[in-house]
């Protein structure tokens, strides 16, 4: 079993490298000729709007006036549309409109050039989900764009969050972030949130038997600020600062800052368009909390990620790789924990290290067919002297993207309302069979 | 008592989003010759992003999948394809539809209701070989055919891991827009009854 075990991991890292590349798939032929009605008006003219006119060639500019005077033809349209979008670059995206012109029984061809933007938002996603070992968890953010350009959001947002970290937090927060900053490669972000802690009784008893462990606390106040730097569309760096401030439940209470540095480097790219797909997305994160900073906690968490996603239709492969190492001496909010919804699934966090590790290696390959789930999870969490216990777990499940349409009277406008799945997870533990059950919502926020 | 309670509604409640699509959904078959005609007169294609696409004075092609299978989840028995691109009149503010197969058809200057019932009309699913005794369910799934997208580049919630499958959760940048209607249990010696 734990040669099996190894195997996967070793999959879940070896099959990006090998599965990598561009793909482009067929374009239904919706504009063939003779099906759209506005082809037997003549076109007035043909403009660009958004971009300078002077960041095209003349040879497509030309290309472009020479639609004037004639027939609407939707191909010839689309084609100049996709030579614009080329000859621009995958920073911006090209959208063909077709519009009454002025004059009677004629139109006007706009191409709307928009600048894709560099860098993303970073704020999570509103979530709710449940644990038959561990309960219930949500996360609700509301999250509204401060201006035209869609550039800067307001986020306020409550969480009763027992999934995520080793401990229960319940709380709120608020933050501000700005994705062009300047210009498009800068950006900046700032947090602040505050949480009640709770404990579950493992971790209590865990932390009551470790003299030398890290101390429990009943709230946690936090505030962050960090840059993010845009190096291209698919790669970006971040940098920043959190305080935080515990208030510690023994020997007495008392506050204790950990104040820490943070950088990180992110990757992602989606390769191939509407029934294929690819998607490679990685990461690397390190913080450091250090009595420079006046932090009375002094140690350093190094954190990698990596997924590769394949789709086919209704078939979708995934397989997922995460690390960390974590030294020196660590809060728990900054401990590492599998055993969740979305990591180890089917195992109890609390029961394999219920005071975090300050290691961890996990890697899971999952393959989706339409709404069909199956997975196999392995992992492990330690500390730096104890034995490497393998934790592999198999599940199966069922997800659904839920659609609503709200109905005005006049009109009907789809929306997305969020992802749901439920999961029966089966830890293979020594002795006995446990099955976990396990519902999630992702919402579209 | 009630924490234990709260999964199972929880199920219910992503179970029931799944069956709410299935059976509050109802269409209506006759029969014309060896041919079975399919009615759904609460349908509305033409809303949200196709009718914008549509206003923008693009064409969209709508696909129509009807299956006649043996039972819920059942056997197939039969099942026809059909696809047609729906166009706006920006000048007489209409719709035309084309059928796209053998033979072609096109018509214009139709209402949207009126061109989401002119296709309706021509689809059509042989049915000679069924019995006349034999039960059968009919299911019409839906969807418009996409253009063709840029690369996801600019989609941002992709830079997480979550946000991968985020992407590929979604077919192409736009919603795309599907549905579907499901009925049964018919018999065609009823329908012939019924004719």
């Amino acid at each position: 079993m734990r040669q099996f075990a190894f195997f996967i991991l070793l999959l879940a890292v070896a099959v990006p490298r090998g599965w990598s590349q561009d793909d482009d798939s067929s374009t239904p032929d919706a504009e063939a000729p003779g099906t759209n009605i506005n082809e037997r008006y003549a076109v007035a003219a043909v403009e660009l709007e958004g971009v300078s006119r002077s960041l095209i060639s003349d040879v497509l500019y030309d290309e472009m006036q020479k639609m004037v005077g004639q027939r609407l033809d939707h191909r010839q349209a689309e084609m100049l549309r996709q030579r614009i979008e080329s000859e621009l670059g995958s920073r911006y995206t090209v959208v063909r409109k077709v519009r009454k012109s002025t004059t009677p029984r004629q139109l006007q061809i706009i191409y709307e050039v928009s600048k894709n933007p560099l860098l993303p938002f970073r704020n999570p996603r509103s979530f709710a989900s449940y644990h038959s070992k561990e309960g219930f968890s949500f996360a609700f953010d509301v999250a509204p764009h401060l201006d035209h350009q869609r550039t800067q959001k307001l986020f306020v947002g409550a969480a009763n969050d027992g999934d995520s970290l080793i401990e229960r937090f319940a709380g709120f927060r608020i933050g501000y972030e700005n994705v062009k900053l300047a210009t498009d490669r800068l950006g900046l972000r700032f947090d602040y949130a505050t949480y009640h802690t709770q404990w579950n009784v493992h971790t209590f008893n865990a932390a009551q038997e470790s003299a030398s462990g890290p101390g429990l606390y009943r709230r946690r106040r936090s505030l962050e600020a960090s840059l993010a730097f845009a190096i291209d569309a698919y790669f970006y760096i971040t940098s920043g600062v959190s305080a935080n401030e515990l208030e510690m439940q023994s020997p007495t209470v008392h506050f204790e800052p950990v104040r820490a540095a943070k950088a990180s480097l992110r990757y992602r790219r989606v390769f191939g368009n509407g029934d294929d797909k690819q998607g490679l997305a990685g990461g690397y994160e390190v913080r450091t909390g250090t009595r420079a900073l006046d932090s009375n906690f002094v140690y350093t968490r190094h954190s990698w990620d990596a997924e590769y996603m394949f789709r086919h239709e209704k078939h979708v492969i995934a397989t997922t790789f995460v690390a960390g190492k974590i030294t020196g001496n660590a809060p728990l909010f900054e401990r590492f924990s599998l055993g969740d919804v979305e990591a180890l699934r089917g195992w109890n966090k609390y029961e394999i290290a219920p005071l975090g590790g300050s290691r961890e290696a996990y890697g899971s390959l999952e393959y989706h067919f339409d709404h069909l789930l199956a997975f196999y999870d392995v992992g492990s969490i330690w500390d730096p002297g104890a034995s490497v216990k393998i934790k592999p777990s198999i599940g199966l499940g069922v997800g659904s993207t839920v659609k609503g349409t709200w109905d005005t009277g006049k009109e009907q406008s789809p929306f997305t309302l969020g992802d749901f799945s439920l999961i029966l997870a089966v830890p293979f533990a020594e002795g006995k069979l446990q099955p976990t059950v396990m519902v999630m919502a992702r919402f579209h926020m | 008592m009630r924490i234990r309670r709260l999964p199972q509604l929880l199920v219910l409640l992503v179970l029931g989003f799944r069956t709410h699509q299935l059976t509050a959904q109802s269409l209506n078959v006759r029969l014309e010759g060896d041919q079975l005609k399919i009615g759904a007169p609460q349908l509305r294609l033409l809303t949200g992003d196709a009718l914008q696409r549509l206003r923008d004075g693009a064409s969209v092609t709508y696909v129509f999948e009807t299956v006649i299978t043996s039972g819920r989840n059942g056997d197939r028995l039969a099942q026809a394809t059909s696809r047609f691109v729906f166009s706006y009149d920006l000048w007489e503010e209409k719709y035309a539809v084309t059928r796209v197969g053998s033979p072609p058809r096109s018509v214009s200057h139709l209402s949207a209701s009126g061109a989401e019932a002119w296709c309706l009309d021509l689809i059509r699913v042989p049915v000679a070989g069924i019995s006349a005794q034999t039960p059968f369910w009919v299911s019409l799934e839906y969807r418009t055919e996409e253009p063709q997208r840029p690369p996801d580049n600019g989609d941002n919630s992709g830079f997480t891991l979550g946000g991968l499958i985020d992407i590929f959760s979604r077919r192409t940048l736009k919603q795309e827009s599907r549905g579907s209607r499901e009925a049964g249990p018919f018999r065609l010696v009823d329908l012939r009854r019924g004719h």
